[in-house]
């Protein structure tokens, strides 16, 4: 939303209408090509309301993968010198925030292949064929959470990406590098195995 | 049209959300009639998006300690950074008030309530307000009452003196014109009310109220 046009012809209201309008402002507002062509221009307001933008989301994809919070302080860092020294490279095909994620995922990767040099990154292991115990948690997120946890990386990212972060399945295409019929499989195979986690921890139905 | 499991897998969302509609909601709901190993697909769906919009209520707010780290790598050369002033300290701390919708809400009904009070409690709302003389209690009618202007730039300390001294009070005004009404215990007095009045230095009109 845009900003309210403060009425200045009453001081008592101004402060109750300032207020009003800070509430309605979307937190949540996708950064643009414009704001981009700002950090080009080197506008360091410009950067940080892009930081303030991004940060929450890029944080929590970042955290999902690499799971050490202070891995993801670093590569959060490297992410955002990489964003201010390439935004002239940004073309717009793609959302802002999504470029901004394709940056941090190289960056995570080369993160976790120095941990873990001779694994794949795509083919760590898928849910095991032992039955899970019966989770002690009754909160029934967190149950979901768990099930969610023991999928895939693979899998998870994608559910992550389309129905998180709300990607379509183009953008998810070009942020993963892979075509968008590899797309759909790969998400329709992450419900299949996410709903496999779910019976295999014993959440029923009527627990959820 | 019949559906096939693929495409009804990919209907799921649309139909969680409301939004089919018509034939498509009639074809999916027979298909889930059909094919009860779909609810649990459906059920899955809606656990997954309810536990992403717990997810997305604790997501983090942005980190000025971690900004700055940015802005250190991306211009190491830079002077360390000034200490933010106590205005910007302000703005952040403001910031950061303003982004939680519940204080935002409770601030804006605080300072509703503080509106309605202020308007309600008769404080002049300008500098030309008038305040007047005017006994607030109501009183009664006396018989005795007299219409009185008195001069632009008198005085309320004057002109209460002179009622006091008058025994006299003001029942009614003043008039846009300046007209008040003054009133007197005693009917005897008003001839001699009136000379003093006409004769005070503060007075430009006194007559006995018909």
């Amino acid at each position: 939303m845009g900003t309210m046009t403060i009425c200045h012809c009453c001081p008592f209201f101004e402060p109750f209408l300032l207020n009003l309008a800070l509430m309605n402002t979307n937190t949540t507002e996708e950064p643009d090509a414009r704001l981009m062509q700002e950090i080009v221009n080197r506008d360091r307001q410009a950067f940080q309301r892009l930081y303030d933008l991004s940060y929450p989301r890029l944080r929590f994809f970042l955290l999902r993968m690499l799971k050490d919070p202070s891995m993801v302080d670093d590569v959060l860092v490297e992410t955002y010198a990489a964003v201010w020294k390439s935004a002239k490279n940004y073309r717009g095909k793609a959302k802002v925030t999504t470029w901004i994620f394709g940056i941090a995922r190289n960056l995570a990767h080369k993160e976790l292949s120095k941990l873990r040099p001779h694994d794949d990154i795509d083919n760590f292991p898928n849910l095991s064929n032992n039955t899970t115990p019966e989770p002690e948690s009754s909160n029934r997120n967190q149950l979901v959470r768990m099930a969610m946890d023991k999928i895939s990386e693979k899998h998870r990212e994608v559910l992550d990406l389309a129905f998180f972060h709300d990607l379509t399945y183009p953008e998810i295409s070009d942020l993963l590098v892979i075509p968008v019929n590899t797309v759909k499989t790969r998400i329709f195979h992450a419900k299949k195995a996410f709903e496999e986690s779910l019976r295999r921890m014993r959440i029923y139905k009527n627990d959820l | 049209m019949t559906y096939s499991q693929e495409q009804i897998s990919e209907l799921i969302p649309l139909y969680v959300d409301g939004n089919l509609s018509g034939q498509e909601l009639d074809e999916f709901e027979k298909f889930l009639l059909k094919h009860p190993e779909i609810e649990e697909e459906v059920d899955a769906y809606i656990a997954m998006q309810e536990m992403y919009s717990e997810m997305r209520e604790q997501l983090p707010e942005p980190s000025a300690e971690l900004f700055q780290k940015i802005e250190k790598r991306i211009f190491p050369n830079e002077p360390k950074a000034i200490k933010a002033s106590f205005y910007q300290k302000i703005q952040v701390f403001f910031k950061s008030i303003f982004q939680v919708p519940q204080i935002g809400w409770g601030l804006a009904a605080v300072q509703a309530i503080a509106i309605a009070l202020l308007l309600n409690s008769g404080m002049p709302t300008s500098e030309q307000s008038i305040r007047t003389l005017s006994n607030s209690e109501s009183s009664q009618v006396s018989a005795n009452q007299i219409n009185i202007i008195f001069h632009s730039d008198a005085m309320e300390k004057d002109i209460r003196e002179l009622l006091l001294e008058l025994n006299a009070t003001i029942v009614r005004g003043p008039t846009t014109e300046g007209l008040y009404v003054i009133a007197t215990a005693s009917k005897l007095e008003s001839e001699s009310l009136l000379n003093q009045l006409r004769n005070s230095a503060i007075v430009v009109f006194a007559e006995q109220s018909l």
